[in-house]
């Protein structure tokens, strides 16, 4: 067999799991080119900062939350987007977003990296109206807070929950906008959903919950948000936080499997030479087979590592991804840290504190087996249920189910050895 | 080896711990807590892990 060495490796998104993987591959020994393309016309910055501190601190500066790295050889190419992937010719085609060059580039090895874009509201969108995702987002968002508006949070997601705690600790008057019964409740029960509206409640922001929205008012400038039952809720600002979608745009086309994501291997593989990580990345779960999709700092990462080790690895000896990972969200004075994944249909019990206190731990249970420990408040009990949360993953492990194969794209049928991922 | 945390940055996430568990904890103020200041060789790798992970990079090791 003619030995076919990676050369170089070309890297989609400049966010957090592109930049870990970059990383990954230098500290594992590549010594190849490494080209990152990402869209936004900075690189690597602290993302979670512009739903918190970057927003409630203007004096921080965009330099203030880049991220710093010293890896060597790593090529930036900045304000870039990918716009087409052609698998056959190994082909990626790219727009510079400053001059409106369209250019190709040969790829080797391909990191898609590209994560996710906010999702928008359908119809026309007057000035004052936003997304949080991006930098640029986030900067005129923060301009737009200076003059004190009333501001309305569309959706009491991850990202609505706590632009409306950063909204408050500036003084502002905030109401937030939920179609259903309970902030992040269909994520964490319905029962830690409704003692999260109290959280809110208790900090001055106006919950509208099993509110649907039908638009905005105003022509050029939003004055409101119009409630499906026709009510309008005034704001000078309003902040739209009904989830992302991933960046896959530009796989259209490629012939690569793309499905809320780009489908992968449990090795985070896709084809030959082809790894994704992140938010855009949908994987077979280890716990079911079931594909599912993270959009969390921490999975970015984790799964940036063993993308770049699978890129790295021989046919047939990557490490599988098992996908433990954990959040964390501070809300006013509450520190959210959830490990695992819950499923909607989940146990739940207080196995430590009060929920009324808004300080415990809530663990979640599924045919007995614990799926997920959301803590609050209590930090100090992390190490103790991530272990427990752990142990209980790596035990459905050992049942091992294979992948569902009604999505499998070609390549999951490679052989993964089962391998022990250290967390 | 020494490990330093940023007090002024630190805003306890524990993404650091979930790496380094040998080496970080939180406590109950939320407050890092180092395990050990002078870590030994052999949790470099998990150590700089946490560095990269820290999502303010209030965290930093140094040859010492």
């Amino acid at each position: 067999m003619v030995e076919n060495r990676l050369r170089h490796v070309t890297v989609v998104g400049t966010s957090i799991a592109g930049l870990t993987a970059a990383q990954s591959l230098r500290s594992q020994g590549f010594e190849g080119g490494i080209t990152l393309f990402g869209d936004e016309p900075i690189g690597t910055y602290q993302r979670p900062a512009l739903s918190k501190r970057f927003l409630t601190d203007d004096s921080l500066e965009v330099a203030d939350i880049r991220m710093r790295w010293d890896v060597p050889d790593l090529i930036f190419e900045l304000n870039v987007r990918a716009t087409h992937f052609d698998l056959t010719q190994r082909q990626l085609t790219l727009c510079d977003q400053a001059t409106g060059r369209t250019y190709n580039h040969s790829v080797d090895g391909l990191i898609i990296a590209s994560g996710a874009t906010a999702r928008k509201l359908p119809g026309d969108t007057p000035s004052g109206v936003y997304t949080l995702r991006t930098m640029e987002d986030a900067l005129n968002l923060r301009q737009d807070l200076k003059h004190k508006p009333r501001v309305a949070i569309v959706g009491a997601g991850f990202v609505g929950s706590e632009v409306a705690s950063s909204c408050r600790s500036l003084g502002l008057d905030v109401t937030m906008i939920e179609a259903s019964s309970s902030p992040m409740g269909r994520v964490l029960g319905e029962r830690v959903g409704l003692t999260l509206a109290g959280l809110h409640s208790d900090n001055g922001t106006r919950l509208r919950l099993g509110a649907g929205v039908a638009g905005f008012t105003g022509s050029e400038r939003v004055t409101g948000v119009r409630l499906a039952q026709g009510e309008v809720i005034p704001a000078d600002v309003v902040i739209v936080g009904v989830g992302s979608r991933p960046a896959t745009d530009w796989l259209e086309g490629s012939g690569l499997p793309v499905n809320d994501g780009v489908l992968c291997g449990r090795d985070l593989s896709i084809g030959n030479r082809i790894v994704a990580a992140g938010d855009v990345a949908r994987w077979p779960s280890s716990r079911d087979g079931s594909y599912i999709r993270v959009e969390h700092w921490d999975n970015a990462i984790r799964q940036a590592k063993i993308a770049a080790a699978t890129l790295l690895a021989p046919p047939g000896t990557a490490t599988r991804f098992s996908e433990t990972s954990m959040f964390w969200s501070d809300q006013y004075d509450c520190k959210l840290q959830l490990i695992g994944h819950p499923n909607p249909d989940d146990e739940i019990s207080i196995a430590e504190g009060s929920l009324e206190e808004r300080r415990c731990v809530v663990v979640y249970r599924n045919a007995g087996r614990m799926t997920a420990a959301l803590l609050m408040s209590s930090p100090h009990r992390l190490r103790t249920y991530r272990e427990e949360v752990l142990a209980a993953y790596s035990g459905s492990a050992k049942h091992d189910t294979a992948p569902r194969t009604d999505l499998e794209p070609a390549s999951l049928h490679e052989v993964v050895q089962p391998t022990s991922t250290r967390f | 080896m020494k490990l330093r945390v940023d007090r002024n940055l630190c805003i306890a996430t524990g993404m650091c711990a979930g790496f380094s568990p040998d080496a970080l904890d939180l406590d109950a103020m939320g407050q890092l807590v180092l395990l050990t200041e002078n870590p030994p060789a052999s949790m470099r790798a998990d150590l700089q892990q946490a560095v990269s992970a820290c999502p303010v990079q209030a965290l930093s090791l140094t040859e010492e």
